[in-house]
């Protein structure tokens, strides 16, 4: 009899074990394919398979077109303007970034106005034609605004820089400020394309400061049109060890890393100081290893988001300030730091 | 799906539900994964799609720019047909190209060409509609617009496809990859449902095979011999449950009949038995009381002749005598074979006890105490009469003191109590065994005995009662008297005894 029942009950154990086992296989065979799915999906994602096309859409298109000289510079600006025009349903483009041919500013110019963009960005050039294309434009509709070099005789809306005397004039104090005694002659590094104006207006203001401490101030003008000539005149400039100045003032970002991985490869550091422009990575890991003296910099992305914060406003109320300036900021070594 | 709804399935359903169950599982994941792939594929396709519009796209590009300079180059009406038809391809190319402000940068080229071939086909309008008004500075001048901003198309588009290119042959490497992992993937998913499949598959079969193997064992016991085997109850109604309850109650009936067989056989050969004992002690007894006696009718004639010669002669004690005597051997010859009355036992003991006192000029005290309420209680005949003359044969006669012998009947809890007692010589314990257990032959030739023997009666009472206590000897030993205890169960006081109805069921 007990056995009897003990088979009983092991026959209705068995009934549902085979329930159990159904409905864990169920869960686990359904688990298991998620789980698989899962790990695969992310595998893909890692691997960017799954194009994540977010393909957000923008009330307004402004093409910034700045050449492609300076890099760190305009990337700077770029990002600044894409995060001040993603709050305000714009959305800036790089124009010609990804376009096989390296093209010029007017051309890029040219292309943005036939694209019929929302506005433009623009590092102008001072020459008749740009002027031309900029009262072009503003003609058809689109509102540009110049930055850093402006182009004062055409119909742009509103011009986004820096103040270049007292600019001049920073620089000036920080070659006092690196100086010793022996100091008696400092480099500036000029280009020679144009852009003469702003160039002649910091130069004045360096002037103004180290005439007063009894510093010559030399130039050098780089021809920009030839490739790699920053490097190779920099490079001259410090093999001859006769005339080496006592500090070098570099204008732009190519330059101050030219002039310190010369200084570097030459095994001149110390010799020369240098003051050098703008804070990318490399610039201002020389400042902390105390090769390059101290940078200045303009506060780029403050000046995107200037140039998107002035197309908007013209959009929107037919307006805007003609001329609006960007602070710059010193970074010594102790700033580099932090 | 509950545990009942599945206890009804036959074993067919059963399997059927496993096969399609694991087929089910298998195939979805399978389909799953499919799918995966495919979603996988249509993202390359629709970039490869998007790449050969594109070159579409500057076809058609290219024949309008060809067309719009063969006709201000000619004038061609042929060619400003040629114009007017792939102007209008390529409008509704446009149509389709996304015009919106996108993040993504091929949506964002495909907005800035579209709009570029906008102005395009502006400008070339312009310059067609100059050309036949003939303002031939206004078409020059569109015509160099024109064709910049064609150049400018162009590149864009092969930048775009470029780009296209590029990502798609990254897309194809990683596609490449991906399908890898997906093989491996599904291959372990595959393998470990198959594995949990066949372990659903086990436990199933487990569940017909097992009540299987139970019957069969219980087959097994059922052949050799052992009828108390019950399967468990399965809780499926299947095929297997059906034949296990069958099988149930197959043995159940088995072990029923068999019973039932065995009882019958057991007490008809009971019955048979004490047919046969019963008959052996009557023809004993005929056969003691034929030898006993010579033509009793003669006898009672004679008697009864002898108690008219009495009574003439006025001898009445003689009379008495006689027709006592006479009255004794009626009783013996009726009584033999019957049963009777404790009343008419009593009397024939009355008769033998004045016969007696005739004989032996009233030796014998008799005296009786009795219930006369239970005086109809039937018991075997010629049973009383033999123990009172063993009572006067062994017990009192020739003592020195004055023989006394008591007949009392009582009732008791259990039934009645016949005493008999005497003050004779008593009994050893050795002779009443041998009494009780029938060893003791009597002297078939002792004149003063009447044929039958203690034994006879003993085993004539068992029968009777059907029990074994039913009669008793006691004696205070040598020379202390002897006492007899018959005890008549209550059932056997009124009607018929247990014995013979036994006997009847038989019988019948």
């Amino acid at each position: 009899m007990i056995k009897e029942k003990m088979d009983r009950l092991k026959d209705m154990r068995g009934g549902n074990l085979i329930l159990i086992a159904i409905f864990s296989s169920i869960i686990v065979a359904v688990m298991i394919t998620g789980l698989g799915m899962a790990y695969y999906q992310t595998k893909i994602r890692d691997m960017g398979l799954v194009d994540e096309q977010t393909n957000k859409s923008y009330a307004q298109h402004y093409a910034l077109i700045a050449g492609d000289d300076d890099d760190y510079f305009w990337d700077s600006v770029y990002k600044g303007a894409l995060e001040k025009g993603k709050n305000q349903d714009v959305y800036v483009e790089r124009f010609g970034e990804n376009l096989p041919l390296d093209y010029s500013v007017r051309e890029l110019l040219k292309m943005a106005i036939a694209a019929r963009v929302d506005g433009i960005i623009l590092k102008a050039g001072d020459d008749s034609e740009t002027t031309a294309l900029i009262d072009k434009a503003t003609d058809a509709g689109i509102p540009v605004v110049t930055v850093l070099q402006d182009a004062p005789k055409s119909k742009r809306q509103s011009f986004i820089g820096v103040n270049h005397y007292s600019f001049g004039k920073k620089y000036g104090k920080q070659v006092l400020d690196a100086a010793d005694q022996s100091f008696s002659k400092v480099l500036v590094l000029l280009d020679e394309d144009g852009a003469g104006k702003n160039q002649n207006i910091i130069l004045s203001g360096i002037r103004e400061v180290l005439d007063g401490a009894k510093i010559a101030t030399e130039t050098l003008a780089i021809d920009r049109q030839s490739a790699f000539s920053s490097e190779e005149a920099i490079r001259e400039v410090i093999v001859d060890t006769e005339n080496m100045p006592d500090a070098i003032i570099c204008l732009n970002t190519v330059d101050t890393v030219c002039a310190y991985q010369a200084l570097v490869d030459l095994n001149k550091v110390g010799e020369v100081e240098i003051i050098g422009y703008y804070d990318s990575d490399i610039v201002l890991e020389a400042v902390n290893k105390g090769i390059i003296h101290s940078t200045i910099a303009i506060n780029t992305e403050q000046m995107g988001s200037y140039c998107v914060e002035a197309l908007v406003q013209y959009k929107k109320t037919g307006n805007v300030n003609k001329n609006i300036l960007v602070n710059s900021q010193l970074i010594t070594r102790e700033e580099g730091r932090r | 799906m509950s545990l009942k709804l599945k206890s009804d399935f036959t074993i067919r359903t059963k399997l059927v539900l496993i096969f399609t169950f694991a087929s089910v599982i298998v195939f979805g994941v399978n389909l799953y994964m499919y799918s995966n792939i495919n979603s996988d594929l249509k993202v390359i396709e629709n970039v490869y799609l998007s790449n050969r519009s594109l070159n579409e796209l500057g076809g058609v590009l290219g024949e309008v720019q060809d067309s719009m300079y063969e006709y201000l180059n000619t004038k061609s009406s042929a060619a400003l047909e040629e114009y007017y038809r792939s102007g209008q391809e390529f409008s509704s190319y446009l149509d389709d190209m996304n015009g919106a402000a996108s993040e993504d940068y091929a949506s964002l080229m495909e907005k800035n060409i579209r709009n570029m071939s906008l102005e395009y086909l502006e400008e070339a309008e312009t310059a067609v509609t100059a050309k036949r008004g003939r303002n031939i500075e206004k078409y020059k001048e569109s015509y160099e617009n024109a064709t910049d901003t064609y150049q400018y198309i162009s590149t864009y588009i092969y930048s775009l496809n470029n780009e296209q290119f590029r990502d798609n042959s990254n897309n194809y490497e990683i596609l490449l990859v991906s399908l890898k992992y997906l093989e491996i993937i599904t291959t372990v998913i595959l393998f470990v449902i198959t594995a949990l499949n066949i372990i659903l598959i086990m436990f199933f079969t487990n569940s017909i095979t097992t009540p299987l193997r139970r019957l069969a064992k219980a087959a097994d016991e059922v052949a050799g011999g052992n009828l108390d085997v019950l399967l468990a109850d399965t809780q499926y109604n299947d095929e297997v449950g059906v034949v296990s309850k069958a099988f149930n109650k197959m043995t159940v009936s088995i072990r029923d009949y068999i019973a039932k067989l065995k009882e019958s056989m057991e007490s008809e050969s009971r019955a048979k038995e004490k047919e046969l004992v019963m008959e052996t002690h009557l023809k004993d007894a005929q056969l003691k009381y034929l030898q006993a006696q010579i033509n009793p009718h003669f006898l009672f004639n004679t008697l009864n002749a002898g108690v008219q010669l009495a009574m003439m002669e006025e001898a009445e004690n003689t009379g008495i005598f006689i027709e006592k005597m006479a009255e004794f051997f009626r009783y013996n010859i009726k009584k033999i074979s019957e049963d009777a009355s404790l009343r008419e036992e009593i009397e024939l003991v009355e008769s033998y006890i004045y016969i007696m006192n005739v004989r032996f000029s009233g030796e014998i005290d008799f005296r009786k105490e009795i219930d006369e309420s239970l005086l109809e209680a039937r018991i075997p005949s010629m049973v009383l009469q033999p123990i009172v003359e063993n009572a006067v044969s062994y017990g009192i006669r020739g003592i020195e003191w004055a023989g006394l012998i008591t007949l009392s009947v009582s009732s008791t809890e259990s039934g009645v109590l016949i005493r008999i007692q005497d003050n004779g010589r008593g009994m050893t314990e050795e002779t009443i065994a041998k009494v009780m257990n029938g060893e003791l032959k009597k002297e078939d030739s002792d004149k003063n005995s009447n044929g039958i023997g203690l034994g006879n009666v003993i085993s004539r009472l068992k029968l009777y009662f059907g029990t074994e206590d039913v009669f008793e000897i006691r004696s205070g030993g040598t020379d202390h008297g002897t006492e007899v205890l018959i005890s008549i169960p209550a059932s056997g006081i009124s009607g018929l005894s247990e014995a013979d109805r036994r006997i009847e069921q038989v019988s019948k």
